[in-house]
């Protein structure tokens, strides 16, 4: 059978059907090629805008290292004041980063970070900008503070903080139980089980350990406020215990170089003097003092101890009023016994500073000790603590602490105030 | 043409034309897919970089679930992000300002709360239930949107981790 088609064969028909399908095919394809530049651009966005971030942060980690390491004079390495502010600006990677800080103290920091468009090779507006405001922190803001585990093994143990600075607070400068606070806090780095042993010690104030970390108190143990300790309650308070307590403690640096001068002996108003301090650097290979030997501290004083330092017998440091005195100590161990260190002044006469190969710092005897303790190396123990409340006031900061005897530790809150600083920090972090 | 052309001729056709009917078909579902993807993904890119913005700059988070957050914000308000598992949603609410759906179509989202320290040998944080230590928050959702075929291949899976820098 033959069948005649009724289609004839048209000249063109192939090409016009070419060029349809090829239409088709084109506009799916450039339809395809525009989302995936759509879904491209919207990544690119993304990833600059969040590259711009940590850009901006390196620019107010640079200004926080330069506070901390160029001292007093901020326009150096690379900073130079420009309208009335610290400026730097720099390359990181194929960003740029433009730090100003202010000329107040503390300063704030503002960190403007540009992001390189590869595609038109200039930098992208506008810059994404963090403004920080810092503060200088408190070298002593709490109490006693560890990086280890703290033993209050004792009777009669207590903590609560005053201000020395306050009348509300303090009379005449110094502790009185009756205007006591309750920031006393005790806290630790450590996280291990029981790394804070409270005993029965009485804590007017918080109780923090590092995470994992937990608080053993005794029967007669009690944490929290001043109303809950002096209300009787045992235990620990509601929310007077923490575990993040992460705190870097820097270690201390040697004061001076160059040598200091070796203290003299004397006599002053009829006494006799082992050692006189009047003021400057002083440095010695070790400190030994027994018997009745004393120290008399006349003037604002570093004394660097190179070796070990010993306080036995009857022995004493005494500071004169309005005396100071920074003592550094070297050497692998410390005992400040005997009658101790005679500072009628606040806690910020007098400091110790133990270097890291300062190990062990031992407290011992009856007398009080008004100064504060940085030594975060040194195991620290305390035992004795007389049989009146005046037993130590001021602050410490130690590699861990035993405690024996039945010490009242009292907080001197104006060391968080105007005491030494560990450099700064950042108090607010705002994107404008 | 006889009638053995004719049929070979239309068979061939019919094939053809099925080949160009199942092309059609799966570009366009493929392209419904993708243009689904892409849509989907900047916006839950979006809400990822608006969220971690203002988290970042709030003062500190006063509570949490794994499903509400409600923070302290820089300027003294309250910011709370909540999801609504029945309408998909999740919403943000600002103290003074009318809610704001950030995100629709979400089938899980999950958010947990990390403190400030590192556990060692790792860059990770301990998780915490306590807001009042919370450091870092993590945000994880799911989102996904019908087209015309199913709702496969429409999910758009967002994570982060956020430091709260003032606290």
């Amino acid at each position: 059978m033959q069948i005649t088609s009724k289609f004839h064969s048209k000249r063109g028909s192939a090409l016009l059907v070419t060029l349809v399908t090829a239409v088709v095919i084109g506009t799916t394809l450039a339809s395809y090629l525009g989302m995936v530049k759509y879904q491209n651009q919207s990544n690119m966005r993304s990833l600059y805008w969040n590259t711009g971030l940590p850009v901006a942060e390196a620019g107010v980690e640079e200004a926080l290292t330069h506070l901390a390491w160029a001292d007093t004079n901020l326009a150096q390495y690379g900073w130079t004041l420009t309208n009335g502010s610290f400026y730097k600006e720099r390359m990181i990677g194929t960003s740029k980063v433009q730090v100003r800080m202010s000329v107040t103290n503390p300063p704030t920091i503002l960190a403007q970070a540009y992001i390189l468009d590869p595609k038109n090779n200039a930098f992208i507006e506008p810059p994404r900008t963090v403004r920080v405001t810092t503060t200088n922190d408190a070298l002593f803001a709490k109490g006693m503070v560890a990086k280890g585990v703290i033993d209050l093994n004792g009777n009669n143990i207590e903590t609560d903080s005053f201000d020395s600075t306050d009348t509300n607070y303090s009379t005449n400068g110094k502790y009185v139980a009756s205007k006591s606070k309750d920031n006393g806090d005790v806290a630790t780095n450590s996280g291990l089980i029981n790394s804070l042993n409270v005993g029965n010690a009485n804590i007017k104030g918080k109780a923090s350990t590092g995470p994992g970390g937990s608080v053993s108190v005794g029967s007669n143990g009690s944490v929290g406020s001043k109303a809950w300790v002096d209300g009787g309650h045992n235990g620990i308070q509601p929310g007077w215990t923490t575990d993040d307590m992460n705190v870097a403690f820097p270690d201390v640096k040697v004061p001076f170089t160059g040598g200091g001068f070796t203290p003299a002996s004397g006599n002053v108003g009829g006494t006799n003097f082992q050692h006189i301090l009047a003021g400057g650097n002083y440095q010695m290979s070790s400190l030994s003092m027994s018997g009745q030997q004393k120290m008399l501290v006349t003037g604002n004083s570093v004394l660097y101890i190179t070796g070990n330092a010993s306080m036995s017998g009857q022995s004493q440091i005494i500071l004169a009023p309005g005396a100071t005195l920074r003592m550094y100590v070297a050497g692998p161990t410390a005992s400040l016994g005997g009658n101790g260190i005679i500072n009628n002044g606040s806690a910020l006469n007098f400091s110790y500073f133990g270097l890291p190969s300062n190990t062990s710092l031992s407290f011992a005897g009856n007398a009080a000790f008004t100064g504060t303790i940085y030594a975060p190396s040194a195991a620290f123990t305390l035992g004795g603590g007389g049989n009146n409340n005046y037993d130590f006031v001021g602050a410490s900061v130690t590699s861990t602490v035993q405690m024996n005897g039945h010490f009242h530790f009292h907080y001197d809150e104006a060391l968080g105030k105007i005491g030494p600083r560990r450099g700064y920090t950042v108090t607010s972090w705002n994107e404008i | 043409m006889t009638l053995v052309e004719f049929m070979i001729s239309g068979s061939i056709a019919a094939i053809l034309l099925s080949a160009v009917a199942m092309l059609t078909f799966y570009t366009g579902r493929s392209f419904a897919s993708m243009a689904n993807y892409i849509e989907l993904d900047q916006h839950s890119r979006g809400t990822l970089d608006q969220m971690s913005q203002q988290i970042r700059q709030t003062t500190k988070l006063l509570s949490a679930t794994s499903q509400k957050l409600v923070f302290l914000d820089h300027d003294g308000s309250n910011l709370t992000y909540v999801y609504n598992p029945t309408n998909r949603t999740l919403i943000r609410q600002k103290t003074g300002q009318p809610d704001k759906v950030l995100l629709t179509g979400c089938d899980n989202l999950e958010f947990n709360i990390f403190q400030r320290n590192p556990i060692n040998g790792t860059y990770n944080q301990y998780p915490t239930a306590n807001a009042a230590t919370c450091k870092l928050v993590q945000l994880r959702w799911t989102c996904s949107r019908d087209n015309i075929y199913s709702r496969f291949n429409t999910e758009s899976v967002q994570s982060a981790r956020i430091v709260i820098r003032k606290q």
